[in-house]
């Protein structure tokens, strides 16, 4: 594969990463939340278009109900679950099985069990919400090791690191693009071999999204998670995660996993496509209106939003691990 | 169809064979089936509707533990009065070998009569002193249901004849989304036990014993212990090890048991036999807690040989102390024993148990009509007071 020269600005920002990430591993995790706090409440006062965005995605979420400086106030709390996130995100080689399988408050993981005992194949699908990597590493822990997908990024030594971080915690890690049709062929031969696959399901990355009705609005929302179950056979299985803070320094983890979403008895592929994806979509906004402030959802993603954005500044480089 | 139940058990009191037909019977309601069970109260005041009491019942030791039956003229005259005005499709004797109502409801009456057989009697001395009369009843029985191989086993070595397998059942409903007790189960470890813990073969001894070994390495380890009988029989025999680290319930409601389940790190079954099936292993599998249990052959069973909950040899405290250890120190396994011990407890959820019963009515009364269509299921009614 032939990759574009990497750019001045992109070694910066690598460099930036790695420097700051090695210190955010080194220095005691009591030390930096404060900071990762701070910087959250710092980027929610500048207020910028991520966070701009964010309020108005959570007011979808919340309804014209809730007062401005309520909705403001949970954007605030989302901001730091975010930061929490990525705080974590780096920390996350470190903890042992002790953190990771000790601090997770889980419902619902006994409905891959079945199908993956039989030799059939499950899809796990979730929004991006709470610490899905912790999850990913708790999974693969108590013995459900998976498959999933990660969005290329630039540069590519980023890229890299992210995926190596994720494969140190038990994941198998494809690339969205670039991988090409390998990707594709590798998702429906390890489904078809009875495996595990989780995607992050809320946000449709490439064009071959499906419109749903969102919190009462149009959305688009990815097909594969649907089209990868229907071409296989495999169980389609919503999740939901989220933090709570019950549980001493740090709080804990939180998700369930819900029982299969069944495909319609009739209609054609792309009808039952459509079907299940709006059931997963209903059952993310389930888990969302209840636990909203760990959604991490700083991009548009309703029609409305997404329309206005293409016709405004193209956005900038993007940074993140979805 | 119109089934009643006999349930040969005082109700008021907490035991396996009750709490099944209560189960059953809400399952089967639930199912639109019209359901009457027949059974001894103490309190007949604050029974559901679909119960008839015969009234108090007296106390019979019975396979090691003390059962509350009535037998005699006047449980018999209910008994044929509540048959008379049922007007049953099927009749549904649970442990007809006990002398009971179930075994009076056998004698009366002429229909389909199926029959749950429950216990796996170790003393076949019991039986075979009952066998002249038992076998008057049993040849009436059209249908019979063993909950467990060895409930089977007893049936077919000491009274003849076989039993098709239909295992207990656990609500799933009623033991998910449960919250543990505060500060349970806490950073230093947490053992469980449920049971009637005087008596010997619920094994609390060898659990008391396992425990003081651990004790002495692990300075949080607790023990969280529920169910009925004296208190002071647990004081008096505790290790020394053991003071300050044990929470004794006493007898819980149904809603408590389910968080005592969820409130340890491993749940222990010591028992060390006797048992025919063990319920409580998949209450505390349905409420995600690992299983920890003795290699008796019904919780063999159960666990699918260790896969979703884990064994220790029978009586062997060491054993005990040893697989305890080890789950207490991988939090990882504990999470993948609760993933596994879920998903095999709803195998047993009541919705899937109940089906397959009624497809037993069906075969032994093939005219009675299903259930009306568009009929409205009425409210299950909640608890068993």
């Amino acid at each position: 594969m032939t990759d574009p020269p990497v750019s001045r600005r992109e070694r910066v920002l690598t460099m930036a990463f790695v420097a700051g990430s090695t210190v955010v591993r080194l220095v005691p995790e009591s030390l930096t939340r404060p900071v990762f706090r701070l910087a959250a409440d710092l980027v929610w006062r500048r207020h910028g278009p991520s966070v701009q965005q964010l309020e108005r995605n959570l007011r979808r979420v919340v309804g014209p109900s809730m007062p401005d400086a309520a909705l403001s106030a949970l954007a605030r709390k989302a901001m730091r679950s975010y930061a929490r996130y990525w705080l974590e995100f780096f920390r996350l080689p470190g903890y042992g099985p002790d953190r990771i399988v000790g601090r997770m408050r889980f419902e619902g993981e006994e409905n891959i069990v079945e199908p993956l005992a039989n030799g059939r194949g499950v899809v796990l699908a979730l929004p991006h919400s709470g610490n899905w990597d912790q999850a990913g590493a708790w999974l693969a822990k108590i013995g459900f090791p998976f498959t999933t997908v990660a969005e290329r990024l630039r540069p590519a030594a980023l890229f890299d690191r992210f995926v190596a971080t994720r494969e140190k915690v038990g994941m198998e890690v494809l690339p969205l693009t670039g991988g090409g049709r390998d990707t594709f062929a590798t998702l429906l031969k390890r489904l078809r071999a009875g495996r595990l696959l989780c995607l992050v399901a809320d946000r449709d990355i490439g064009d071959s999204g499906v419109e749903v009705s969102f919190f009462g609005e149009v959305a688009t929302m990815p097909a594969g998670p649907a089209s990868l179950a229907l071409a296989t056979g495999a169980a389609l299985m919503p999740a939901y995660l989220w933090y709570s803070d019950d549980g001493g320094p740090g709080g804990t983890w939180c998700g369930w996993i819900k029982g299969e979403i069944m495909p319609p008895p009739t209609g054609d592929r792309r009808t039952k496509v459509a079907a299940m994806t709006q059931e997963l979509a209903d059952i993310f906004a389930a888990g969302i209106a209840e636990h909203p402030q760990d959604w991490h959802m700083l991009q548009p993603m309703w029609l409305a939003d997404v329309r206005a954005a293409a016709t405004a500044e193209p956005a900038g480089l993007k940074v993140g691990p979805e | 169809m119109k089934v009643g139940l006999v349930c040969p058990y005082t109700w008021d009191v907490p035991g396996g064979v009750q709490a099944h037909v209560h189960d059953l019977a809400i399952a089967l309601i639930a199912m639109g089936h019209e359901v009457s069970v027949i059974t001894p109260a103490d309190d007949e005041a604050s029974l559901p509707p679909y119960i008839v009491s015969t009234g108090r019942a007296v106390p019979v030791p019975y396979n090691g533990a003390v059962a509350r039956m009535a037998f005699g003229p006047l449980s018999a005259r209910r008994v044929r009065r509540w048959l008379r005005d049922g007007n049953f499709d099927v009749v549904h004797v649970h442990e007809p070998t006990t002398p009971s109502l179930s075994l009076l409801a056998s004698w009366s009456f002429d229909g389909p009569l199926v029959a749950t057989f429950h216990t796996a009697v170790q003393r076949a001395r019991t039986l075979a002193a009952a066998y002249p009369i038992l076998q008057t009843a049993l040849e009436k029985i059209s249908a019979r249901i063993a909950v467990s191989v060895s409930a089977r086993r007893t049936l077919v070595e000491h009274l003849g004849g076989d039993a098709v397998l239909i295992p207990n059942g656990v609500s799933m409903a009623a033991f998910a989304d449960v919250a543990p007790f505060p500060g349970w189960p806490g950073e230093g470890g947490a053992l469980g036990f449920l049971g009637r813990f005087e008596e010997a073969r619920k094994g609390l001894p060898v659990l008391l014993e396992a425990a003081a070994q651990l004790a002495v390495t692990r300075p949080g380890l607790r023990l969280l212990i529920a169910g009925p009988g004296d208190p002071d029989v647990v004081w008096r025999e505790l290790p020394p090890e053991l003071v300050g680290r044990v929470e004794l319930l006493g007898q819980v409601s149904d809603a408590d048991k389910a968080r005592m389940l969820r409130s340890v790190d491993v749940y222990v079954a010591p028992n060390t036999g006797g048992e025919s099936f063990g319920i409580v292993l998949l209450e505390a599998m349905a409420v995600g807690t690992p299983v920890l249990a003795s290699d008796l052959e019904a919780f063999r069973a159960v666990l699918g040989d260790g896969d979703s909950g884990r064994l220790f040899a029978n009586g062997d405290a060491a054993d005990l102390a040893a697989k305890a250890g080890h789950l207490l120190d991988d939090p990882a396994a504990r999470a993948s024993l609760a993933a596994l011990g879920r998903a095999t407890a709803r195998r047993y959820d009541w919705s899937v148990v109940a089906r397959e019963i009624v497809r037993v009515y069906e075969t032994v009364a093939p005219g009675a009509p299903p259930v009306a269509p568009g009929r409205r299921t009425p409210r299950a009614p909640l608890g068993r007071r």
